[in-house]
């Protein structure tokens, strides 16, 4: 099995890998975040565009309507919960739905924010659907309480569309370290199995700010007979300076795939990556970066192709199935109906992706479920980690 | 002592620069003083200590349970700074250094951009410029289109008195920034600020300074500190000018946003003496250093003390500002030059204070560590020195009375009369009272050579 006796894996590899690990500090939009030099203020990063996570799935308990959901900024420490609890007023946080078989996007979900004014308002969601049709919606509103507000969900009764946003548990699972130390060994040329046997949840106990459709099929499916859609989430923000306010949205960050951008895009080019289309990735604008990538991993031909063939000839889209029932508690865990089938929350995306470079040999990273358990009706996450009352030392930070 | 180099806290420098300096244009200040009215009152801001200290709490107990989860230790680094900035405590940097060590002892820099980030900065507060140069030139590699590598190469050049190369990155921090408003835009104003008054600009330095806290001012939930910050610079701004009652407006806003913030009961206290009320600059001084034992607090209370009369708290006083640099590694790197410029003023241990202050020159060719050279070499005797540095922490044209004080006074010493009435002349209208104890010998100089 390639990953493991794999002799020449790029330190592009292993840099991508971990891409993901290089915006937890500094948060811009925390002070508490911006220690600095001179003691003028400090910022990091892009506040609010950083996409985390796509998800795409059938409602198991009604397959007639489809949940898309994206989150961004995540690592929000549950006593954090007042100041991060908001989504950037000046990002467009956009779904793109492909329902053609090709690369182009024939759909976009736009969703943005009003400015938050107070922690105890929320703010106003307008979500736009194509041209014409589309709702306003408020978000959730976070508490410091013991216990998290229930979510605020919104029905718009014109589009028969579902809406909701605000923090949430951070629904991915998956040990970082273990996954690089892995990736250092094989780089070393003595594969070590052993540093994927650490079992930490990197997220566990971390909140993640989440933004959920559920949408009906019909909507989505473009042609009636079609039975495949295609669904990736972007980030787009105003760029230049002050008095061009006007001036053109840029794209900030994408996603389609798990991994594909954070472990299969070398890190040398993941702003081209996060900038592009997915019309650009089926012109094979980043075939040689992944395919390069996956080689130096050791994954053979047949299963370089099976990546290629999602990640690249027609787009990092996740592609969904619209046909295959989907069930089971947590957004549905039945067998065969979850990733590289869309992807619900539950599904172990990481061990999936592993298995695959590792040409079909089951591998995993030992963290196989989430932290807390998930919701069973829609947005389907767990309620965002709360921290303890005074005086009650949090003994269990979850990690 | 006034605001200047001797100033404040752990990273004085370039903030100073802006402190030192202020408005230079006579009409301006009516001006500015029609745009304050545009700020909204100041008003008590909450404190998030309590959050914070419970996300501490939860991110200490992360490291505990499995030592090796990097994103807490990046997290908690972050804290720990903010602790830093927020009481001066230099044990919370000493944490911050051992967090940042550890995230990238778990994974390398190249997995770890936020480790690396965190040694950046922890480094600039150590100041420990040339590694916070050179971290942060390997996080800008790492993240070539973040914001944040920018702006930490940008502070390190700044302090490395490299200030085209600061230019440059801050450029760089405002093109990846686009129109991102809110901290990110408060960051940005207050660097231009910055870069604005070491030029002489100090008009424009002050308009930056007030949009950095218009845009805090405009959060939903205004950072306290951030706020208090930002009033206490536009005080430093107007002491720097003479205009003693804005700045004491100022420094009151700033504690009515954070009562007890000890820069602006320093810096009161300071104005408060420029105006003549000694027994409450002592007062607010005692506070001051109560909280933060910096040494340049320390100096300015000896020397209050040494102005009323009291001889003997005035000599305890100089004495802790010598014990302070030696209690460790890190306090004596951080206070290293405010322990220079205290000896100088004080005509203390000539030859070490220059010695000191030549070693830091030689890494770190900031205009306020040429003035530092310039000071004590005149002090040491050697005014070959003195003059070329002079000339140095000259070159940027910054409006500073320290700074023309300090020429004065090489110049009269090397027998050029005329420059040095014109030097101590330029520093006395700039500033008339910029240090309790150094105006008046500035005023005394003056009517000597005049």
């Amino acid at each position: 099995m390639s990953i493991l006796t794999g002799k020449r894996i790029t330190l592009a590899v292993l840099v991508s890998v971990l891409g993901l690990a290089s915006f937890f500090i500094l948060r811009p939009n925390l002070p508490i975040q911006a220690a600095d030099h001179a003691e003028a203020t400090a910022v990091a990063g892009d506040p609010g565009a950083d996409l985390a996570d796509v998800f795409a799935f059938l409602d198991p308990s009604d397959n007639s309507r489809v949940v898309l959901a994206m989150d961004v900024e995540g690592f929000v420490v549950p006593s954090e919960l007042l100041n991060l609890s908001f989504f950037a007023a000046d990002v467009v946080y956009r779904f793109y739905i492909e329902n053609t078989g090709d690369a182009r996007p024939d759909q976009t979900i736009d969703i943005t924010f009003s400015a938050q004014t107070s922690r105890s308002q929320p703010q106003t969601a307008t979500i736009r659907l194509g041209e014409n049709s589309g709702f306003k919606a408020p978000t959730t509103v976070q508490t410091l309480a013991a216990t998290a507000n229930p979510f605020v969900v919104t029905n718009d009764p014109g589009t028969d569309v579902t809406f909701f946003a605000g923090l949430t548990d951070d629904p991915f699972f998956f040990d970082i370290v273990g996954f690089n130390r892995f990736v250092t060994s094989v780089l070393s040329g003595s594969p070590d199995p052993t540093t994927l046997q650490r079992g930490r949840d990197s997220f566990a106990g971390y909140n993640i700010h989440m933004i959920a459709l559920s949408v009906p099929v019909r909507m989505l499916r473009g042609d009636p007979q079609n039975k495949i859609i295609g669904v990736s989430a972007a980030t787009l923000r105003r760029k230049g300076s002050d008095d061009s306010q006007g001036s053109d949205l840029v794209q900030v960050d994408r996603m389609g795939i798990p991994a594909v951008n954070t472990a299969l895009v070398p890190f040398g080019r993941k702003n081209a990556y996060n900038a592009a289309t997915p019309v650009d990735d089926a012109s094979g604008k980043f075939a040689a970066d992944i395919i390069g990538t996956l080689k130096a991993l050791g994954t053979n031909s047949t299963y370089i192709g099976i990546l290629a063939n999602v990640a690249v000839a027609n787009g990092d889209y996740l592609r969904l199935d619209l046909s295959k029932a989907n069930s089971g508690p947590g957004g549905g865990n039945n067998a065969g109906a979850g990733f590289p089938n869309g992807r619900r929350p539950a599904d172990d995306t990481i061990d999936t992706i592993l298995t695959l470079v590792a040409n079909g040999t089951a591998l995993g990273d030992n963290v196989n479920s989430n932290d807390v358990p998930l919701g069973n009706s829609f947005p389907f996450f767990a309620p965002p980690q709360q921290p303890r009352a005074a005086g009650v030392v949090d003994d269990s930070t979850r990690n | 002592m006034t605001a200047p180099e001797t100033s404040r806290r752990l990273l004085a420098t370039a903030a100073i620069a802006l402190g030192t300096l202020g408005l230079g244009a006579c009409g301006s200040s009516a001006a500015s003083s029609g745009r304050e009215t545009a700020l909204s009152r100041a008003v008590l801001l909450p404190s998030d200590a309590e959050v914070n200290e419970q996300s501490i709490r939860f991110l200490e107990r992360r490291v505990q349970r499995d030592p090796e989860d990097f994103i807490a230790h990046n997290k908690l680094a972050a804290y720990y700074l903010q602790r830093v900035r927020e009481s001066s405590d230099l044990t919370y940097l000493r944490l911050a250094s051992r967090a940042a060590h550890a995230s990238l002892g778990v994974l390398p820099a190249e997995q770890n951009s936020g480790g690396l980030a965190a040694l950046a900065q922890v480094a600039l507060t150590s100041h420990d410029f040339a590694a916070a140069r050179d971290y942060a030139l390997r996080l800008a590699e790492l993240e070539p289109e973040k914001i944040h590598p920018y702006q930490i190469l940008g502070d390190a050049y700044l302090e490395l008195g490299e200030y085209e190369q600061a230019r440059t990155a801050y450029g760089k921090m405002v093109r990846y920034a686009g129109g991102i408003p809110g901290l990110t835009r408060v960051a940005i104003e207050e660097r231009m600020s910055k870069l604005a008054a070491l030029r002489g600009d100090m008009a424009m330095a002050r308009q930056h300074l007030l949009a950095a806290l218009r845009e805090a001012l405009a959060l939903p939930y205004p950072p306290r500190e951030v706020v208090a910050w930002d009033r206490w610079q536009l005080g430093e701004a107007a002491f720097a000018t003479g205009d003693y009652q804005a700045a004491e407006q100022h420094y009151r806003d700033a504690l009515t946003t954070a009562p007890g913030y000890f820069r602006a009961l320093a810096s009161l206290g300071r104005v408060r003496a420029a105006r003549g009320d000694l027994a409450e600059a002592i007062a607010l001084s005692e506070r001051a250093t109560a909280i933060v034992p910096d040494p340049a607090f320390v100096a300015e209370l000896g020397d209050l003390y040494a102005l009323a009369g009291r001889g003997g708290d005035a000599e305890s006083r100089y004495a802790l500002v010598g014990a302070i640099g030696k209690l460790s590694a890190v306090t004596g790197a951080v206070y290293n030059r405010q322990q220079a410029l205290f000896c100088a003023d004080h005509n203390l241990k000539p030859l070490e204070a220059y010695a000191n202050a030549a070693r830091e020159y030689k890494v770190r060719r900031d205009i306020y560590g040429a003035d530092a050279v310039a000071w004590t070499a005149l002090k040491a005797g050697k005014l070959a020195e003195a003059q070329a540095a002079m000339h140095e922490a000259l070159r940027l044209g910054t409006q500073d009375a320290k700074l023309f004080y300090h020429a004065g006074m090489i110049a009269r010493a090397a027998g050029d009369k005329v420059a040095a009435a014109r030097y101590l002349q330029r520093a006395l209208a700039l500033n008339p009272r910029f240090d309790a104890r150094q105006a008046r010998l500035a005023r005394s100089v003056l009517s000597e050579v005049l």
